[in-house]
């Protein structure tokens, strides 16, 4: 389980993946027959204008929401397999995610926040405390470690918030507009340690995006209309 | 605008539902105590009246005065029930045989007088003859008498009138009309004359009122406001009213009551006088029913006030739901005042169906605490005041959440950020308002204490003392605690969450559940006013709970010191024999006399005891303000005890003589007495019927007349053992009465009072308050952190991870409204007694705690709170994340 005991394994697979939003009587797929392979220490960015399934589609990988009809595979494990608990203890070691908007836990400390998902696992309170102290140091907030979310800026909870997604060292990384209300300077940063994290840790990184900065740095760019990918060879499942 | 607003009330039953009830929880808190007060107060003026054997004496002003003419008159009047005609006189009895003449008192009763008035025991038609009492019948000579003759005291010329004997009358219970002395300023005052005979008023009418006429002639003695002994010679009118047309309300009633004296007067002007025997009783029901309503509401007002502020903070929930439905109607155009009605007309469906749901609560429960109708026996014009309160209290609480909604409407609400945010400083805490309320009610206490404590020297009266004991005392101050010790509470669990939660680098994360406290510490709000309404309730419940278990152990000791022993026996009839042996079961006996006395110019009732069978006999010693009881008794003859009253009217201490006169309206028994005063009692049982002093039965010359009645002190139960006595042959002689026998009997309509009912309904309604509180904090919770939930899913919580936050907070909010209320509640019960001492006569204890209920009232609250946090949990469960991850 591991993300470095599998390394022919892909980070994740997408097979036929659709969901289906019923309102009043219309149907709207949001993610229509989507299949998706990425390897291991790939960047994918996920593009498409607004509504055309991006967050749909990362939550239907991290397996925050289920499909109506395909699967999902994270490091060869299948998330229709799992009961809930197994999910959640599944998704705080496999996949980080890094949502939309402002998502830390507003009562919490920066560290506190980078903390939780190590505390949920049982890890031992040494090891925890190294371990949050490098994230932050990683991401620049080492200072910053004993403030509530309203002491710091939009930059430093996005910075908080991928170093939380991080720090159970993940086999997949799943961020959606990670830097959409950050200012250039921040959203370059924000992107350079998700690349880093990638390429140092073989962390398979999604990111959904309108961002042209952030598709140059990705290693692929995958184009979603009305929830269906624009085929792309790379995605054929093998 | 009615129509959109119905039915946008109604696509939203949830929130219509809720609203609703928040404001029929205060109407019904507020509108069963209200009821259940007026059911209380109504049973006086029925309770205060039982005693009373004639409502109204209507007294001829002269000899000559023609009561039956009268009597036709007073039939007439609307609201007389019957009329009965009556005459007394003072008579010297002679029998042939007898060795001596004897005073006696000649009564005269027309035909119907027994049937109207049944408390009078007669063997024999009064047509036939006179009727004997046991003191006369007894009397040597008399005993075989066919006849007797009467003559005038200290007439000129003898009668020479003859009267054959037609049988008996026991005449006892008769005591406080036939031998009251009907006018003057000791109207009341019981005279009491051994002997006794009752004739035909026909016979009297014929035969001696003209001589009577003769003899004392002019006005009568009734006239003299300075009487101060039954008049030598009299003729009346018994009246009765019939009870329907006396108001319910002992207030009302008592000013009913001289209304009719009035009228009866105008009947027949300058003819008559009418005393009336139901005004005393009655304004002695009102002051009750006053201090009855001022206890109520002592145990009533905070459970409306915690209800309305449970309401208002249901209010507060309700409030950010619709500042969404706000935000959608003004994008579809709607305007700020079309906002604005909406929102009113909205709140009045939900009021006015909030409004008549709390008050048929309040009509069901009180009708089911009261076992009849809640409405029956009160007045339409209190039902519309009770209604009036109920819609007053339904429509602050409306109009407080309008303004929310409306304040809401314009932004975030203040109030909900204040709860909400890290820095939880609301306004009470800020201004100290837990400081200056406990101050506030220290200060009354204080004041109270300074001056006089519960008995203010200032005052004259017992009557006004309770009030504004009451009033100030019992009222203002502990609600002042009640609100100021449960804000200091929540200060210090304030302060003892903050200390543990402060950010800090070098304090990392323990465990989850200990997280979970730590966040609490750092957003309180919710939790705090969730704890507030929740201790508030508890404290409430608790102290209505204590203060009625302290009342009702007041009332049995108070009940056992008035009938003395375990058992009483009265002699069955007038002609009292020996004590005989009474068999197994009974340990000791003791007699006791009650000797008609005066002290000065005051009648008194004296009770004689044997002191060397007294105290072994006695189930409750009695109660000594200063020097001896019993003991004194018995090492001194003419020793003896006085109550408060007779010390402090004639200005006594221990060791003074009182010179008194027993039998002082009977010329054969009468006798002197140089007593020294022993001890100051508050109590010496047996208290009912209760005597200002108590002496030896020593002290009397003999012979010793015989017993009132005997106390028996039992080695089993006592109702077994009265029940064995009334089926032997004792029963011709004498009758056993068990303490339960004699608590159905007369007593104080205050100290009969039941909180029993109240107590329950308030202590239910603090549970509720208390369990309700934590679903509010529940909907809170699902409201506000629903995406904080999503968020820890995300970060892989599991189910039971995610719930344990809203788990901490509402086992702690549960737990620490028990922890924090029922102390509090036990505390504030210890000041509310302390002012029932001034109705009972034996002081009531510190406080009774009563343990089983107060742990039923913890384990409601803690059920009914466990039930509301699983609801929530439950809810939280379910919550679907993906779409709340969307939101920004």
């Amino acid at each position: 389980m591991e993300p470095s005991s599998s390394p022919p394994e892909p980070a994740i697979l997408a097979r036929g993946l659709t969901r289906v939003h019923r309102l009043d009587r219309r149907e709207l797929r949001s993610v229509d027959d989507v299949c998706l392979t990425v390897a291991r220490g790939e960047v994918v960015a996920l593009v498409g204008p607004s509504g055309s399934g991006k967050t749909s589609l990362l939550h239907l990988l991290g397996g925050l929401d289920s499909p109506d009809s395909g699967s999902v595979s994270l490091a060869g494990t299948d998330w229709g397999t799992l009961t809930a608990d197994a999910r959640a203890r599944f998704r705080r070691r496999t996949c980080g995610f890094v949502v939309q908007g402002d998502s830390l836990l507003p009562q919490a400390t920066a560290a506190e926040n980078v903390e939780v998902p190590l505390l949920f696992d049982g890890v031992p309170a040494a090891e925890r405390k190294s371990r949050v102290l490098k994230a932050l140091q990683q991401v620049g907030l080492a200072e910053e470690a004993a403030k509530l979310p309203d002491q710091l800026s939009v930059g430093q909870h996005q910075r908080v918030a991928l170093a939380r997604a991080m720090i159970t060292q993940p086999a997949v990384l799943l961020a959606d507009e990670p830097t959409g209300s950050l200012d250039s300077h921040n959203a370059e940063g924000v992107v350079e340690l998700m690349v880093r994290a990638a390429r140092e840790r073989h962390m398979a990184v999604v990111l959904a995006t309108h961002s042209p900065e952030v598709w140059a740095r990705a290693d692929r760019i995958l184009h979603l209309h009305s929830g269906r990918l624009a085929v792309d060879p790379a995605n054929e499942v093998p | 605008m009615w129509r959109i607003a119905l039915r946008s009330a109604l696509r939203a039953p949830g929130r219509l539902v809720l609203t609703a009830l928040a404001v029929a929880f205060p109407v019904a808190v507020l509108g069963s105590t209200l009821l259940f007060v007026e059911h209380a107060v109504q049973d006086m003026t029925s309770q205060s009246l039982t005693p009373v054997q004639v409502d109204m004496r209507a007294l001829a002003t002269s000899l000559d005065v023609d009561m039956s003419q009268v009597r036709t008159r007073l039939q007439g009047v609307p609201g007389v029930q019957s009329v009965d005609l009556y005459g007394a006189a003072d008579v010297i009895v002679d029998a042939p045989g007898a060795s001596t003449r004897l005073s006696a008192r000649l009564i005269a009763v027309d035909h119907t007088y027994f049937e109207h008035h049944p408390w009078v025991t007669a063997h024999g038609d009064p047509s036939s003859g006179a009727l004997l009492n046991g003191g006369l019948a007894d009397a040597a000579g008399f005993a075989s008498a066919k006849s007797i003759s009467l003559e005038l005291r200290g007439a000129q010329r003898p009668l020479g009138l003859e009267i054959p004997v037609a049988g008996t009358a026991d005449v006892r219970l008769a005591a406080n009309t036939w031998f009251a002395i009907p006018a003057g300023d000791v109207q009341g005052d019981v005279a009491v004359t051994p002997r006794a005979l009752v004739v035909d008023y026909q016979w009297f009418a014929k035969n001696l009122l003209p001589e009577l006429r003769a003899r004392y002639g002019g006005p009568a003695a009734v006239t003299n406001p300075g009487l101060s002994e039954l008049p030598p010679a009299s003729v009346e009118n018994h009246v009765t009213i019939k009870r329907s047309a006396i108001p319910a309300d002992p207030a009302e009633a008592s000013v009913a009551s001289s209304a009719f004296r009035r009228l009866l007067e105008r009947q027949a002007p300058g003819e008559i006088l009418v005393a009336d025997n139901d005004v005393e009783p009655l304004t002695e029901a009102a002051g009750d029913a006053t201090n009855a309503k001022l206890i109520f509401f002592l145990i009533g007002i905070p459970g409306a006030l915690v209800a309305a502020a449970l309401g208002l903070a249901a209010a507060s929930a309700l409030a950010a739901a619709q500042r969404h439905e706000d935000d959608i109607l003004r994008m579809r155009g709607a305007s700020e005042g079309q906002l604005g009605t909406l929102i009113v007309l909205q709140s009045m469906v939900a009021g006015l169906v909030g409004i008549a749901l709390g008050l048929t609560a309040s009509v069901g429960v009180v009708s089911v605490a009261v076992g009849t109708s809640a409405w029956h026996g009160i007045s339409t014009a209190r039902l519309l005041v009770i209604l009036g309160a109920a819609l007053l209290l339904g429509s602050v609480n409306l109009s407080a959440r309008l303004l929310a909604l409306l304040r809401v409407g314009r932004g975030p609400s203040g109030a909900s950020r204040a709860t909400t945010s890290a820095s939880y400083r609301p306004l009470w805490l800020r201004g100290r308002l837990d400081v200056v309320l406990v101050f506030l009610g220290l200060a009354i206490l204080g004041v109270n204490l300074a001056s006089g404590g519960l008995r203010l020297p200032l005052l004259d009266t017992d009557h006004q003392n309770q009030t504004l004991a009451l009033a100030f005392f019992v009222l203002l101050a502990p609600l002042a605690l009640w609100v100021g010790l449960v804000l200091l509470a929540i200060r210090g669990w304030l302060a003892l969450l903050s200390r543990r939660s402060t950010p800090d680098r070098a304090r990392q994360l323990t465990t989850w559940p200990r997280t979970a406290v730590r966040w609490l510490g750092r957003r309180p709000g919710r939790t705090m006013v969730t704890l507030t309404l929740g201790s508030l309730a508890v404290a409430f419940a608790t102290m209505v709970m204590t203060f009625t278990a302290t009342y009702q152990s007041a009332k049995a000791a108070d009940a056992r010191a008035a009938f003395g022993s375990d058992l009483r026996l009265e002699p069955a009839t007038d002609r009292p024999t020996p004590l005989p042996q009474l068999g197994p079961g009974v340990a000791s006996t003791t007699p006791v006399l009650y000797l008609p006395a005066r002290a000065g110019s005051d009648r008194k009732t004296i009770a004689a005891v044997d002191p060397t069978t007294y105290s072994t006999t006695v189930t409750t010693q009695p109660e000594l303000i200063s020097g001896r009881g019993a003991p004194a008794l018995a090492g001194d003859p003419k020793a003896v005890v006085v109550s408060e009253e007779i010390k402090r009217d004639f200005d006594l201490k221990l060791g003074d003589t009182l010179p008194v006169t027993i039998y002082p309206d009977d010329l054969d028994l009468t006798d002197k007495l140089d007593l020294h005063v022993a001890g100051v009692f508050r109590s010496f049982p047996p208290d009912d019927p209760f005597s200002e002093m108590v002496i030896s039965i020593h002290a009397i010359q003999p012979p010793v007349p015989p017993a009132d009645m005997f106390l028996a002190k039992t080695t089993n139960d006592p109702r077994v053992v009265a029940s064995r006595l009334n089926g032997s042959d004792l029963a011709q002689a004498f009758t056993a009465m068990t303490l339960q026998d004699a608590a159905r009997q007369r007593q104080r309509s205050l100290t009969a009072l039941s909180l029993g009912g109240l107590s329950r309904i308030e202590a239910l309604a603090g549970a509720l308050v208390a369990a309700i509180g934590v679903g509010l904090l529940g909907a809170f919770t699902i409201l506000e952190r629903r995406r904080e939930f999503a968020v820890l899913r995300m970060l892989g919580a599991s189910t039971r991870q995610i719930l344990r936050p809203p788990a901490t907070e509402g086992t702690l909010a549960a737990l620490g409204s028990v922890v924090t209320g029922i102390p509090i509640g036990v505390g504030l019960a210890i000041l509310a007694v302390r002012v029932l001492g001034l109705f009972f006569t034996l002081p009531p204890p510190l406080v009774l705690v009563p343990t089983t209920s107060l742990l039923v009232l913890a384990a409601m609250v803690l059920a009914a709170s466990g039930v509301a946090i699983a609801a929530v949990l439950h809810r939280v469960s379910r919550i679907d994340i993906a779409p709340l991850l969307r939101e920004p």
